[in-house]
């Protein structure tokens, strides 16, 4: 499993659970991965991507979201 | 308040989005408007703009136009003429499949849309649509 995938794994177990290692998340807060930890939540994309980005400045790496429900995208 | 006016083309409805790349630049795409394109993400991006992505976020289902288990990124969107700048989702994605008019390199949906405090179509006194978008920001 790389990188990404394990980020992804541990954003929907958030997603569903709205815990994560006995840590609560409640719907709407973003929150930042790397390596599969969370190393930041905040109420708003930008403040996460920044912590995320000074701890490691590849975008390649890590990943940002906010917590719910998965949404469909619908594309006429 | 602050408005902006992008001339539409014969077929649709277009706005024009500033893109900064992590790298340090930035990109101008011209996009469809699509109202009807509903969800969580605002843009759907060609796949091959992985240089505009600032981080990746989790995938997401897509039906309509595009289907099944869709790559998402954070962009870093921008129209300056209304001082707007905002981190926002878009999908990366074949959009050959999307049959975009030729001037455009992608689609922007009720999401981005709503980020704003009216938007819509009017036709001028000399019979020339255009798009516009109108933010609170003087």
């Amino acid at each position: 499993m790389n990188e990404q995938e394990l980020n992804q794994q541990v954003a929907e177990q958030i997603c569903d659970a709205g815990q994560w290692n006995g840590q609560p998340f409640h719907a709407g807060k973003c929150v930042a991965l790397l390596d599969g930890k969370v190393v930041a939540a905040a109420d708003d994309i930008a403040s996460v991507l920044k912590v995320l980005r000074s701890l490691d400045a590849n975008p390649n790496r890590g990943m940002v979201f906010e917590v719910g429900r998965p949404v469909t995208d619908v594309i006429r | 308040m602050a408005i902006v006016y992008f001339p539409s083309l014969a077929e649709a409805d277009t706005i024009e989005v500033t893109f900064t790349k992590p790298s340090g630049g930035e990109e101008n795409l011209r996009l469809l408007v699509d109202s009807g394109f509903t969800g969580q993400s605002c843009f759907v991006l060609p796949e091959n703009a992985d240089d505009l992505a600032h981080a990746a976020t989790t995938a997401s289902q897509a039906s309509g136009a595009l289907q099944g288990t869709q790559r998402r990124v954070v962009v870093a969107a921008r129209i300056d003429a209304l001082s707007f700048a905002n981190d926002v989702i878009a999908i990366l994605a074949d959009t050959s499949t999307l049959a975009l008019p030729a001037a455009t390199q992608g689609m922007v949906g009720l999401p981005f849309l709503r980020l704003f405090r009216r938007w819509g179509a009017e036709q001028s006194a000399d019979g020339v649509w255009r798009f516009f978008l109108e933010s609170d920001t003087p």
